[in-house]
């Protein structure tokens, strides 16, 4: 091979990094991979939870008119809220949702309310991707710092890499174990890695905010908390609480389709609904830009007040409004979230194979652990398998909190069968094959329950896709188990003529 | 977009997996510089086109692309199978942690549990107090205040991730503590100074 056109590292940097990179990666794995699988799944959000209560036929569009009719039903039904909300149907997601202070609900095309927007199992999963199942303000700088620690162990990582471009493509499937996982960690990490440092950077701006805005707040605005927020964000006006008619928000959507023909609305917001002090805000999508969406303000007539220049503003409004979508994905359509859906299953597999490096490593030094390798193999594959678990138990009614609760017992449980039987191969067989069943199982009982449904595209596509991963989950473990006896001592010696 | 932009996203995309083959073929047989010119430069073109094609999206677009093909690469083997990551060496029973040995069991918890809180919340602090400087420092060079609050939070993630990674690199754990003791002055320093 050629001599490298590349400095060589000090070994003892790298060293120095490479023990720099294990200790952070032992001490935060286990919440790394529930935070990464859990992301992972809520790249789907959309539409597994449209999936998970499928009882309104897609909504393709929304006339002006019929979006007034449903602000009208949801004061009709919410008379106190302070704020109306109407989410518009979007190309890729073709519901019509409203809503007030007091909750959502799905509405027909001509504005009509009709239910059905519970999705315990879909609001579970953001529960713990967002916060850990903890509170939601501890919990979401908790998951924060793990957004850090992410950055940090790419960071490490990179130091810790002298062979990055040397390795670049080598990736080897066969042989010496640890060897094999250390390229699927290294290659998989430095390929992604655009993707990886973008969702935990935005993770960690996006839960960080609060914490850096209230420091601000003591170092330069006098303790003044929202000043930051304010500031990005634009701030409530005074209120007068005035009776009033409801704002007229189709009126507005019929001007901004006249004003800014190329933003795509999809979401209207009328605050201090029935106030003399009431305005319409209205989010459109400009499809040649990554920030959230250009926040158009009308007044109750209908009239264009302004735009808070999220699209051609200040770089900190810009930059502020496009953490969202470089975190989730949602920039290009289903394509995107597919691909970013693959890209965190390698991030996954890349947390995995840090821990199993790990374990191998002190195998090969005599110093094994296998109690804890099958555990940490049980809760990498147990995780999954519990989350559709959950999915197959909300479907029979249950709750976000009993969700909650089942899936961390769960993988408590898990992890300690996983010591028990100390065998991490047999452990990680078992626990995909229980992802597999569940999977199929959870078809199933949405198959029952919701049968009227599968005329709708959208219900039958996710659900197709479900079953093709619980069979092959199902599949291949017990293709392992009988080529497993086939190539038994036992198996042999019985076969024998 | 128009019938043009869509062209252009598409060469795009289309330069940045081309930019990778390049890159490979590189790898495959060293000692080729112009594969490895040719890979880096189809790759930041890519880029550079999908940004004219359809902005900061586009550009986002294709590194997706990028990264796409580069997944579809190492997809193509791990579907036929990897080993699974059982050691061959069996372990050896009553085999000690030489390094283990040679500590107190409490020492060295207790110098796990100095180092964590080093290398998160007192990293943490540092970076932003270090942001809330920042913040200041932009706000004196009139940079408006949205600006400098987004300046002040990317920093602050990225600091807290550098902070901690150095001071974990620093083996000695007599001389981590005196640079974060001294980053945790320097960081008062910065957010509090009057400006």
């Amino acid at each position: 091979m050629a001599s490298s056109i590349w400095p060589k590292s000090s070994k003892v940097r790298v060293a120095r990094s490479l023990s720099a990179h294990s200790v952070m990666g032992l001490v935060i794995s286990a919440l790394m991979f529930i935070v990464c699988l859990s992301g992972t799944v809520a790249m789907f959000e959309d539409e597994i939870g449209w999936w998970e209560n499928p009882v309104q036929a897609p909504v393709a569009s929304v006339s002006p008119e019929a979006a007034q009719t449903a602000a009208r039903n949801v004061m009709a039904q919410q008379p106190d809220t302070t704020h109306l909300y109407l989410y518009l149907p979007r190309d890729n997601w073709q519901r019509f949702v409203i809503g007030g202070d007091d909750g959502l609900e799905t509405a027909t095309a001509a504005g009509e309310m009709s239910g059905g927007y519970e999705t315990p199992w879909n609001d579970f999963l953001i529960h713990l991707h967002y916060y850990l199942s903890l509170p939601t303000s501890f919990g979401m700088i908790v998951v924060a710092i793990l957004g850090v620690m992410l950055v940090a162990m790419a960071i490490s990582g990179f130091l810790a890499h002298p062979r990055i471009f040397r390795d670049a493509f080598r990736l080897r499937r066969k042989g010496q174990a640890r060897l094999v996982q250390a390229d699927l960690h290294n290659r998989l990490s430095v390929w992604t890695a655009p993707f990886t440092l973008a969702v935990a950077i935005t993770g960690a701006m996006i839960g960080l905010f609060a914490v850096v805005a209230m420091v601000l707040a003591q170092t330069s605005f006098d303790g003044d908390n929202r000043a930051l927020s304010e500031a990005i964000f634009g701030a409530e006006g005074e209120i007068d609480e005035s009776p009033a008619a409801l704002a007229d928000v189709g009126a507005a959507l019929i001007t901004l389709e006249e004003v800014a023909p190329e933003a795509s609305p999809f979401l209207a917001i009328v605050h201090d609904p029935g106030t003399a002090s009431q305005h319409t805000t209205i989010y459109g999508e400009h499809t040649d830009r990554l920030v959230y969406g250009e926040m158009y303000e009308f007044d109750a007539g209908g009239a264009l007040v302004g735009d808070s220049g999220f699209t051609s503003g200040e770089a900190g409004k810009q930059i502020a409004m496009s953490t969202y979508r470089l975190h989730f994905g949602d920039f290009g359509g289903l394509a995107m979230k597919v691909a970013y859906f693959v890209f965190g299953l390698a991030l996954c597999i890349t947390v995995a194979a840090g821990l199993n490096i790990y374990f191998l490593k002190r195998a090969e030094a005599g110093r094994g652990l296998p109690r804890l390798e099958a555990a940490w193999a049980a809760l990498v594959w147990g995780s999954p398998a519990l989350l559709a678990a959950t999915l197959a138990i909300s479907l029979l009614g249950a709750g976000m909190v009993a969700l909650t609760g089942i899936f961390w017992l769960g993988a408590l449980a898990l992890c300690a069968l996983g010591l028990a039987v100390k065998d991490q191969v047999k452990t990680a067989r078992w626990m995909r094959l229980g992802l597999g069943v569940s999977l199929l199982l959870a078809v199933g009982v949405h198959a029952v329950r919701f049968a009227e449904s599968y005329q709708w595209p959208h219900v039958w596509a996710v659900s197709a896709c479900f079953v093709v991963a619980g069979l092959v989950l199902v599949g291949r473990p017990l293709m392992g188990l009988r080529d497993a006896r086939s190539t038994s001592p036992h198996h042999l010696a019985s076969s024998r003529p | 977009m128009t019938a043009f932009e869509w062209s252009l996203l598409a060469s795009a995309g289309a330069a940045s997996l081309g930019g990778l083959y390049a890159l490979y073929a590189a790898w495959r047989e060293p000692g080729r510089p112009f594969h490895v010119l040719a890979g880096w430069g189809l790759l930041l073109a890519g880029l550079g086109a999908g940004l004219i094609a359809n902005g900061d999206r586009g550009l986002a677009q294709v590194c997706v692309i990028a990264m796409a093909g580069a997944c579809a690469f190492f997809a193509v083997p791990m579907m036929r199978g990897i080993a699974p990551p059982v050691s061959a060496q069996r372990v050896r029973e009553g085999a000690a942690d030489a390094s283990a040995a040679r500590r107190s069991p409490l020492l060295a918890a207790l110098s796990g549990v100095w180092t964590f809180l080093l290398s998160g919340p007192v990293a943490g602090i540092i970076a932003l107090l270090a942001s809330a400087g920042l913040f200041k420092a932009l706000r004196a060079a009139s940079v408006s205040i949205a600006t400098a609050g987004a300046s002040a939070i990317i920093a602050a993630v990225m600091l807290w991730a550098l902070v901690s990674t150095l001071l974990l690199i620093e083996p000695r754990a007599g001389r981590r503590s005196l640079y974060a003791g001294a980053g945790l002055v320097l960081g008062f320093a910065v957010a509090f100074i009057p400006v």
